[in-house]
């Protein structure tokens, strides 16, 4: 055989690196990925109690999950609170990210430690400190200290994600709108913001998977009569082990992947760090 | 003329026997239901557990209540744990005017003074109550009992056991479930029940943690949550596992091949508490409320669908509850107040001895 042919494959020792690489993914993606199957699987098992593997098939229990008006009724409300929460937070995590990106000043310095606090504090301390602090008045609605809870827990990733985004940016193309007589604000809404629209599309995403599987914090100050899906669930299971929330469960993982899937559409997911 | 006498006789004589079969039923309306106050709408925050425990409060408390009393009660669900961390936190403008808890968080809060006591001028089903679910003071009240029970996979086990110390058989090596001390409400009344049955008592605990010790290799894994536990013993992978009797109940309702264990001795049993917090603003509403789930109709109703044993003494339970629940007159309960005191050094001795 001539030296021409033997080259044309690359021989298996060579390979066998990146072999090896791919199936250690492989088991940690299966790793991480097993436990959400399971409960998925299980979601279609004709059997009340939660067992996997499943005996059989049936759409019963998505069917009861519909019937249901109080899982309904949370699903809704979660779904309304993760919306104005990703529209506020991304809405001041972009101003914030664009304001103070570049500056230098002090002020600029304890912007950024502050907006990346939320992340530091652990849930539960958070959780009673709003508790402490908002039961002292009636002045503000539960409502809006929810809502606020949820901007602050998001904010931090929206900042995070936008501030890269600008970063990859390149700094003289909105110089030189500025140089050809557009203010600031002009060239940061018609130039900047275009530039950076696949992070912010990447940030809404992050902001509102994360205000929709909130529940440490939720726990302490969600609203009487109104509980967010996450926080049903986790009372619902301390009585009820059943393949009902399974289906809860896998209704929850749909909704993120579907989030995830249309953020993909518009922006590279490698944008998110 | 003799039909006419007959019949006159008869009418007579079934409404006699109308009257006298009616009386038990009206005398228990007339009991169980008290005079419905009209509040015009008042409204007031009260919390629930979750899950078919919350659904049945809400059919059978909740709903009732506001129908009787003209009155709107915003439910808020909340677990022992969340309802003991909010009224602490919220001690100086309370969000909760009435609250159900577990004793051992109704322990802390009354220790605290964060109850208003109750009366029995206020509510006067208190004195429908059995013994051990009133409190010196009448700070709470308990309104329902559990109890542990030891429960078995019927596929793994086919001689079940008949005592508590059937744990330390060494058949049952690495299958057992034991309540963990500081996770479960179970845990600290495990603990001390085996103190109590291996010569000790709650104030002398050694023996309980020499059981525990002793039951180490016959122990799968210290169970922390109920998920984790009903997963376990319905897959098979535990055999026996120590667990509280409604939950156990209800797995066994929902078709688990799991059974209960029936132990000749008596086990302990623990309660959750209905208190008022100190410093509402409704306190007429929520004495009535309290009243309220503390009447025998109500317990029965609501109680027979969680499947635990009420604490009022007419209080009737369905066939289909009876046999998962234990009787509490003459049981044995836990007293929490004291457990609170020791349980820092307990947890602390549980982590380096037991879980190591």
């Amino acid at each position: 055989m001539d030296n021409l042919t033997r080259r044309a494959r690359t021989p298996l020792r060579r390979r066998l690196p990146g072999m090896a690489l791919w199936a250690g993914n492989a088991c940690i993606s299966l790793f991480l990925v097993a436990p959400i199957l399971i409960v998925m699987l299980s979601s279609f098992n004709p059997k009340q109690y939660f067992a996997f593997p499943p005996t059989g098939f049936t759409l019963r229990w998505y069917a009861e999950l519909a019937a249901n008006a109080e899982i309904v009724a949370a699903f809704a409300f979660s779904l309304k609170l993760a919306i104005l929460a990703t529209a506020a937070s991304t809405l001041f995590g972009t101003a914030m990210a664009v304001a103070v990106h570049r500056a230098r000043s002090l002020a600029a310095g304890a912007v950024r430690g502050a907006v990346l606090a939320p992340l530091v504090v652990p849930g539960v301390v958070l959780g009673i400190a709003l508790l402490l602090y908002f039961s002292q008045t009636d002045a503000i609605g539960p409502f809006a200290v929810l809502l606020g809870a949820h901007v602050c827990l998001t904010l931090p990733f929206v900042f995070r994600i936008v501030t890269a985004g600008i970063e990859s940016t390149d700094r003289s193309i909105e110089e030189s709108a500025m140089s050809l007589g557009a203010s600031r604000a002009v060239a940061v809404l018609t130039v900047t913001l275009p530039l950076i629209k696949g992070s912010i599309f990447a940030a809404a995403t992050f902001a509102f998977l994360t205000s929709f599987d909130e529940v440490v914090v939720t726990l302490f100050i969600a609203p009487p009569d109104t509980p967010t899906l996450p926080v049903y669930i986790f009372h619902y299971i301390q009585y009820n082990s059943d393949t009902l929330v399974a289906a809860a469960a896998t209704a929850m993982v749909l909704i993120g992947s579907v989030a995830a899937w249309l953020c993909s559409r518009k922006a590279s997911l490698g944008r998110l760090y | 003329m003799r039909n006419a006498d007959m019949r006159c006789g008869r009418r007579r004589l079934l409404a006699g026997a109308a009257a006298a079969l009616a009386a038990p039923a009206i005398l228990r309306a007339a009991r169980a239901q008290p005079a419905a106050i009209d509040f015009q709408g008042e409204r007031m925050v009260v919390n629930a557990f979750g899950g078919s425990f919350g659904a049945a409060w809400k059919q059978y408390v909740i709903e009732p209540f506001q129908k009787q009393f003209n009155a709107q009660l915003a439910v808020v669900d909340a677990i022992t744990g969340e309802v003991t961390a909010k009224v602490l936190a919220s001690r100086n403008n309370p969000q909760l005017d009435v609250v159900i808890l577990g004793d051992s968080g109704a322990a802390v809060l009354a220790q605290q003074g964060l109850f208003e006591p109750l009366t029995e001028a206020a509510v006067p089903n208190l004195r429908e109550l059995i013994d051990i679910a009133r409190l010196p003071g009448d700070v709470y009240a308990e309104f329902l009992f559990a109890s542990e029970v030891l429960v078995y996979n019927k596929n793994q086990v086919s001689t079940p056991p008949t005592s508590w110390n059937d744990l330390f058989d060494p058949k049952y090596k690495q299958h057992i479930l034991i309540p963990d001390l500081g996770n479960s409400v179970s845990g600290p009344v495990f603990l001390v029940h085996q103190a109590m049955l291996n010569g000790g008592s709650l104030t002398n605990i050694d023996p309980g943690f020499e059981a525990l010790t002793r039951l180490k290799p016959n122990t799968i894994t210290y169970w922390t949550s109920m998920q984790q536990f009903a997963n376990m013993l319905s897959s098979g992978d535990a055999w026996l596992g120590i667990w509280s009797s409604d939950r156990a109940a209800s797995l066994i309702q929902s078709g688990a091949p799991v059974a209960l264990a029936h132990l000749k001795d008596k086990p302990m049993l623990f309660g959750n508490a209905i208190g008022t917090v100190k410093g509402t603003k409704h306190l007429k509403l929520a004495q009535a409320y309290t009243n309220f789930v503390l009447s025998a109709e109500v317990q029965g109703n609501v109680l027979s669908a969680a499947i635990l044993a009420p604490t009022n003494k007419n209080a009737v339970l369905s066939d289909a509850a009876k046999p998962f629940v234990v009787d509490p007159r003459g049981a044995q309960v836990i007293d929490w107040a004291a457990v609170a005191k020791d349980m820092p050094s307990w947890l602390d001795r549980w982590n380096r001895t037991i879980t190591q």
